[in-house]
């Protein structure tokens, strides 16, 4: 039956999305949002014409900025490559094979995100001195964003439907060529979407790349911006062009290589392969890869305490206010996002049009500003025009907001896929009242997903450096800050406590996420339900 | 009075319309098929009734009150229909007996657990829904449906994701359930026995429009006309010349109610009103037989004429035993046969221009 329709349905799908379609007041929301995230975009090019052409021309067109491309674009081929192959074996590996506390894998792969960038590069660096340049670079970037690549890639994994790859070897491929030509197409999407995240965090990446001493825009900017604003703001458009090519470039390809699942009668979990004796080797792999991108820090940063007096570690009181304002600033920046992205999430997935996937895809324009060029922009925008603003938490917060709003975008979209509208539609069939369908159908349904994107942006926002260094009122300190001046000082006693509070802040939420991403229960069922009608065109 | 009453109701979806100026009533009986091909307006039409679209024009009365026109649209929660759709669409995050109850007072657990053992699922009220099977989905969503004590319920085709041995008794256990708690329905469906068999009332729609509606025997026996006789069963449509009350067509002559009025027409012949024989009849025309389907209660026989009409004629089990028996070849590809058209046929005059 359900080929028959599938087959005899001559109306285009766009009819059906759009008979779901709610009202239009959600599409200026949208735009009221957008145009705030892409604010900050507007004043750079407003600071940039301040600065002037001349200068504009002096500083992209020296020898220096040549270098500091090169730097970006071999940085980024290497660590894609690697973390890309690294995550995608990490999560055949969870997926499709029969791990022993497979669970307990999930979550310590994901670990090393909670694992600020910075606090690795210094890690590294304090064992030996010499690990400067390109090679250290990529070292610490490949262990510290491969989570960005195994976690869709385990997702996409987990959603291919192994019935292909059974027919696939039937017709006669054998294991590795099922893979290339049966898998990898079905997780391509996942594969570049991670990539282009990693990419975009290498752009933006500051505090790892200056203790190995390895020169990007971003250092570049950091290092100006102490002595010539006009010039880092000058070095910004550079940056923001790189952005906004590779998420050019990403809808490019991501269009392509359609991903969808046919016959949704028997979705099925792939069976997990038994590795007999290849386990001990796999799991020797896995715990070689989690000791280097999660061990090794937290070693030296314990090793370092240890060698330090008691008089050079700091107050335990000091840490704990430190503590205490990371969460406070991160906590309501990840709110502030989550909120934002929920009418954003809802207006796109609800019906599509041009203006919807405008409006959607230009929100993720702020994912290709690095953390600085936020920060700078901010500080621009408070010194020309809302002076009382300038130096207060306030515009911190709307930093973490803006620059992690993608993330907890990616999220909430997700959950709100889980909760289509047909649902709201029986419901309120049933005799209750928007409000009450909305407290009991949909919440229920998106709160996994909301508390996965507050995780995730509040994670990211206590591991952040760039932005904070900038925006942090005087006077206050994160635990960021804290730990970036007594390293920069090569106190590194004094330093680890606050890496060691950041890590043990951001692993929780590291877990659930990780959890997150793993979970099976009726999530199958909620996206088949609402994947259905579209893949059957509508069935009159 | 009449459950549901559509008058002149148009709704387009990005400038594509789907319904135009659609008109239809759907009387009180217990349970209305509205049978109609993919895209025909089927499921927009139970979307408009339930009240989750509005349409562009038109009127909808339900029992004695306006829920739509042109400065009305009736909320669905303030409706009171329920609404079955083709796959459940269970709340995910909710068991099978909170399913049911969601529509009910926190105090009135326990209509959700009658209703839970009315629809034949005692004892599994805990269950969520990626734990229940596609069935067991499909009657929980129908308790979910009565549970409010709707005046209608809408079933957007209830059975078309379950396999065919499963449907038979689901069509059942429907019909005894909707009996039992005596609501009015409507159940939209593409599968001919499926409204043949469950309906007392039959809407066939075409292209956004009602093509015909009655009980399914009359619709079967005496349809209105040449379209709606080909939905409704396997039809053979000849072409004919009417004269008192015989038409001349291929099959020779054949019987035609005495009030067809003379000249060209169309005839139609049911399958089961051809019989074949190996031995000649009187009347017959002879043919040959080419494909043969063969259900075990019965056989499906395309034969092919002189004059090279295919016709398809059906065969129960005995005929084509005694056929065998007695022309030794049987019911083969092939073989040379009599056939005879028996019984009164319908016959509807042709229009020169539809011919």
């Amino acid at each position: 039956m359900t080929s028959l329709t599938a087959t005899a349905a001559p109306a285009p799908p766009r009819a059906l999305r759009s008979r779901r379609g709610r009202p239009g007041w959600l599409v200026y929301v949208g735009v009221v949002i957008a145009l705030g995230l892409l604010s900050p975009l507007v004043l750079v090019a407003l600071d940039a014409r301040h600065a002037g052409w001349t200068e504009i021309h002096r500083v992209l067109f020296r020898a220096r900025s040549q270098r500091l491309l090169v730097n970006t674009v071999e940085l980024s081929v290497v660590v894609v490559s690697a973390a890309a192959g690294i995550g995608t074996a990490a999560a055949w590996c969870t997926e499709r094979c029969a791990l022993p506390v497979r669970r307990f894998w999930t979550v310590l792969l994901v670990l090393p995100i909670a694992v600020p960038d910075f606090v690795a590069g210094y890690a590294w660096h304090s064992i030996r001195p010499t690990f400067t340049g390109l090679w250290a670079a990529a070292l610490v970037m490949t262990l510290s964003t491969y989570p960005l690549i195994y976690l869709p890639v385990a997702a996409a994994l987990r959603r291919a439907d192994p019935g292909v790859d059974e027919v696939a070897r039937s017709l006669g491929l054998g294991r590795a060529a099922t893979f290339l030509r049966v898998t990898v197409p079905q997780i391509r999407p996942a594969l570049i979407g991670g990539s282009l995240v990693v990419v975009l965090t290498l752009l933006s990446e500051y505090g790892a790349f200056e203790i190995v001493h390895f020169q990007t825009f971003t250092t570049e900017i950091f290092t100006e911006f102490q002595f010539d604003q006009a010039a880092a703001s000058a070095l910004c458009v550079p940056l923001v062009l790189l952005g906004l090519l590779v998420l050019t470039g990403e809808s490019r390809i991501g269009r392509r290589g359609r991903v969808s699942r046919t016959a949704s009668a028997a979705a099925r979990i792939a069976r997990r392969r038994r590795l007999g004796y290849g386990t001990a080797p796999v799991l020797a792999a896995l715990s070689a890869l989690i000791a280097l991108a999660v061990g090794v820090p937290i070693g030296t940063l314990l090793y370092w305490m240890h060698r330090s007096q008691r008089s050079t570690l700091p107050a335990a009181a000091t840490v704990g206010k430190a503590t205490w304002a990371t969460v406070d600033y991160s906590a309501l920046g990840a709110l502030v996002a989550v909120v934002l992205a929920l009418p954003i999430a809802i207006m796109a997935v609800r019906r599509t049009s041009i203006a919807r996937r405008l409006i959607e895809r230009s929100t993720y324009l702020t994912q290709s500003l690095p953390g600085v060029v936020i920060a700078l922009s901010l500080v621009f925008f408070s010194i020309r025009y809302a002076f009382p603003l300038y130096q207060t938490s306030l515009l911190l917060v709307a930093a973490y907001a803006i620059l992690h709003f993608p993330l907890a975008l990616v999220c909430v979209k997700v959950s709100v896929v889980q909760a289509p509208p047909r649902l709201g539609d029986i419901a309120r069939s049933l005799g209750r009242g928007p409000a009450v369908v909305f407290a009991r159908v949909t919440l229920p349904l998106i709160a996994p997903g909301l508390l996965a994107g507050f995780c995730l942006v509040f994670l990211t926002a206590t591991t952040e450096l760039t932005a904070t260094l900038v925006l942090a009122p005087t006077g206050v300190h994160t635990l960021a800050t804290q730990f970036w001046a007594y390293q920069s000082e090569a106190a590194y006693g004094s330093a680890a406590p606050y890496a060691l509070v950041i890590i043990a802040l951001a692993a929780v939420p590291g877990a659930l996420l990780g959890l997150w991403f793993d979970r099976e229960r009726y999530s199958r069922l909620a996206t088949e339900q609402s994947s259905r009608p579209t893949a059957q065109g509508p069935t009159t | 009075m009449s459950a549901v009453e559509i008058r002149g109701v148009s709704k387009s979806y990005d400038g594509t319309a789907v319904l135009s100026d659609f008109t239809l009533t759907v009387a009180d009986t217990f349970i209305t098929a509205i049978l109609g091909p993919s895209g025909s307006g089927k499921t927009t039409l139970l979307r408009l009734i339930a009240g989750f679209d509005r349409p562009d024009a038109g009127t909808i009365v339900l029992g004695d009150h306006v829920v739509d026109d042109a400065r009305t649209h009736v909320r669905p929660e303030r409706r009171g229909i329920g609404y079955v759709p083709q796959d459940g669409a269970l709340f995910p995050h909710l068991d099978a007996i909170r399913n049911i109850g969601f529509g009910l007072d926190r105090g009135d657990r326990g209509r959700a657990r009658n209703l839970l053992d009315l629809v034949g699922l005692t004892g599994l009220g805990h269950r969520y829904p990626h734990e229940l099977s596609g069935g067991q989905q499909q009657r929980v969503a129908l308790a979910r449906a009565l549970a409010i004590r709707p005046k209608l319920v809408l079933l957007d085709e209830p059975f078309s994701s379950l396999d065919a041995s499963l449907r038979v008794s689901m069509r059942r256990d429907i019909a005894r359930v909707l009996a039992e708690t005596q609501t009015p329905s409507i159940i939209v469906t593409h599968d001919q026995d499926e409204a043949l068999s469950l309906a007392n009332q039959v809407v066939i729609l075409d292209e956004g429009h009602a093509l015909a509606h009655g009980s399914p025997a009359d619709l079967y026996r005496t349809p209105i006309s040449a379209a709606a006789a080909r939905y409704l069963g396997d039809a053979n449509l000849l072409s004919a010349v009417v004269d008192a009350g015989v038409a001349r067509c291929v099959l020779g002559v054949v019987q035609v109610g005495a009030d067809v009025s003379s000249g060209p027409a169309t005839v139609l012949v049911r399958p089961e009103q051809l019989h074949i024989s190996a031995a000649p009849i009187q009347g017959a025309v002879t043919a040959t037989i080419g494909s043969v389907d063969y259900y075990g209660h019965d056989s499906l026989a395309e034969l092919t004429l002189d004059d090279g009409t295919v016709v398809t004629a059906r065969l129960t089990a005995s005929a084509a035993i005694n056929s065998a028996a007695i022309g030794g070849g049987g019911i083969r590809r092939g073989n040379r046969v009599y056939v005879q058209a028996v019984g009164d046929m319908v016959a509807w005059p042709m229009n020169v221009c539809n011919s």
